[in-house]
């Protein structure tokens, strides 16, 4: 509830420079019919809605309203533990200038500034400076998947980057969390991207507990070209499990007890190195190669991660199949996997066929092999409207061959208020089945 | 000279320093919405010649978009809005992104297949890359085996 006021106050105040000008409205709606069974067999039915659309003037010097959530309703029996939920996803304005990039946006919405990706109910600002510089800065209460209240809980922090366009940028960011009014997290991060060559980029960041005083974890990528038809990724990364999980290992709440391990050494201190090669073969096809290399320094163990793909995707086809293995030090903690799908456009019809199946070393209740089948078919009525329906057979160890269906709506609405209607989505609108702006 | 005192003198400086820099800063935004309709997985190097080639999004950009987002995140904007990225991004999610586009096989989604299974043995090998989708949100239905 608290959620919806947020956004009827936030509509409200959206609406008010919009009475005396056009509004642009885009928008689309999701309608989800999930039919299934739980592992004890119960058969469920739920109805999803999930509605996201954008509202205002955009463009350089506008201001927008944007609104994404969703709505559940069981059919047929209670599913996790309630007949309805839902979440507000994101409900914010946003204010843009033409120059610096500079933005200010409030409500609900998600913060990616460095060592931050939170979602808050807040303010987030940024804009650039003189000198390649840009600062960013952000504050409100956390939205996050909290085992207690949210009163006296709060964050912000922000990040000042300087870089040459095209070059390098360097950035350092802070961030500072409450739970329950007492300090839950103080990290602080390093971030960069370097493009040396033309044809090389390195990018990643380092992440710091600045209140045990150690590094959590250091992830960079390397990407070598020429990028259009090859290109080598490079991967690694180092992390200190004690550090990395302290927050919710060292809180009043233990907010996340899966990541409490009780399995794994909490000192443990992994190095993930790896990478992939990707080529593609006269325009549709893409061969892919990959690597990982994980080496467990208290367990003085490593694990290996590694296989390839090949994918075609033409006009009106595609199709696309894979292999992979884990190798972990031991028999429970490996397994192969292999995926095939294709995929057929007819005029407004599609099809799509796809196999998953994984093969576990060690039997789990005595199942080695678990497969998931998926046919679905779309049509496409208009720009706006599709429909597509899929029928899943699944064999698992949890699950011993069961089929689940689901029905899939789309309707995606585009409008200019206080003007006349348009009759076909922007170019910023979704497409129908296609991918989402 | 207090420690309180201290701080506000130098926030205040700092402040006046990004108010001049920012009074300053007159380079042009960047456009709302990418000039040119683009179908499909983009191929920035169809057209782009400088640093954008790198963001192709070839079949191998699933894997690699974080570092992007991370860095880019205003160059994303020009094509994604919000509700892309909350897709798989949220806080509270039931359905599997997977099994929200059946009909994209193309697209790469985590956790396809029989997952419930399989991330038993990759939460044990590599917890850290669980953790920013869902250590501190995204969790509810971790805690029903984990508590």
């Amino acid at each position: 509830m608290r959620a919806l006021r947020i956004a009827a106050s936030l509509s409200l105040l959206v609406s008010l420079p919009f009475t005396v000008s056009a509004l642009d409205l885009s928008g689309q709606s999701r309608t989800y019919l999930q039919s299934g069974q739980s592992t004890d067999g119960t058969r469920y039915l739920p109805l999803y809605e999930y509605l996201s659309f954008t509202a205002g003037k955009t463009g350089s010097d506008a201001v927008s309203f944007h609104f994404g959530g969703w709505y559940r309703y069981d059919l047929q029996n209670e599913q996790f533990g309630s007949t309805s939920t839902g979440d507000l996803q994101y409900a914010y304005v946003t204010l843009k200038k033409s120059t610096g990039n500079s933005a200010l946006s409030f409500g609900r919405l998600w913060v990616n500034e460095g060592i931050a990706s939170a979602q808050l109910d807040g303010a987030y600002a940024r804009t650039d400076l003189k000198g390649g510089f840009t600062i960013a800065a952000y504050g409100g209460s956390p939205v996050e998947t909290d085992g207690d209240t949210r009163s006296g809980d709060s964050v912000y922090g922000g990040r000042v980057s300087q870089g040459l366009p095209g070059i390098y940028t360097i950035g350092m960011s802070y961030l500072q969390e409450k739970n329950d009014g007492k300090d839950f997290r103080k990290e602080e991060g390093l971030d960069l991207w370097v493009r040396p060559l033309s044809k090389l980029e390195i990018m990643g960041t380092s992440s710091y507990n600045a209140e045990s005083k150690n590094w959590m974890q250091h992830q960079y990528h390397a990407a070598v070209g020429p990028f259009a038809w090859f290109r080598l990724n490079l991967n690694a990364s180092k992390t200190w499990y004690k550090e990395y999980f302290s927050a919710v290992n060292t809180t009043q709440s233990m907010l996340m007890s899966a990541f409490s391990f009780t399995n794994i050494d909490p000192n443990e201190i992994v190095t993930m190195a790896g990478g992939s090669i990707a080529i593609t073969i006269g325009g549709p096809v893409t061969v892919i190669a990959d690597y990982r290399n994980y080496d467990y320094q208290v367990m003085n163990d490593s694990a290996t991660y590694g296989g390839g793909s090949v994918v075609y995707a033409g006009a009106g086809f595609s199709a696309g199949a894979a292999l992979h293995r884990m190798n972990g030090p031991t028999d429970d903690l490996r397994y192969d996997d292999q995926r095939v799908y294709v995929f057929k456009k007819i005029a407004k019809a599609d099809i799509t066929l796809d196999f998953v199946h994984v093969s576990y070393e060690q039997p789990v209740n005595d199942v080695s092999d678990a497969y998931t089948g998926t046919a679905a078919a779309g049509y496409t009525f208009s720009p706006k409207a599709r429909i597509v329906a899929d029928v899943e057979y699944v064999s698992n160890p949890d699950v011993i061959r069961e089929v689940r269906g689901m029905l899939n709506f789309v309707y995606n609405f585009d409008a200019k208020l206080g003007g006349a209607a348009k009759t076909a989505p922007s170019a910023g609108a979704a497409k129908p089945g296609g991918k989402k702006p | 000279m207090s420690g309180t005192a201290k701080t506000l003198i130098l926030g205040s400086m700092a402040m006046m320093i990004a108010v001049i820099l920012f009074a300053c800063a007159t380079t042009q935004s960047l456009p709302a919405k990418h000039p040119m309709e683009v179908q499909g997985m983009p191929v920035c190097s169809n057209c782009h010649t400088d640093w954008r080639t790198a963001m192709d999004h070839r079949e191998d950009w699933a894997s690699r978009h974080q570092f992007s987002a991370a860095q880019q995140k205003r160059t994303c904007e020009i094509c994604h809005t919000q509700a892309f990225c909350a897709d798989c991004h949220a806080n509270k999610e039931e359905l599997k992104p997977s099994d929200k586009y059946k009909d994209a096989p193309q697209r790469t989604m985590p956790h396809r297949g029989d997952y419930l299974n399989q991330h038993k043995i990759d939460g044990k090998l590599d917890p850290a890359s669980c953790f920013p989708c869902h250590g501190y949100k995204n969790n509810e239905r971790c805690r029903t085996c984990h508590r």
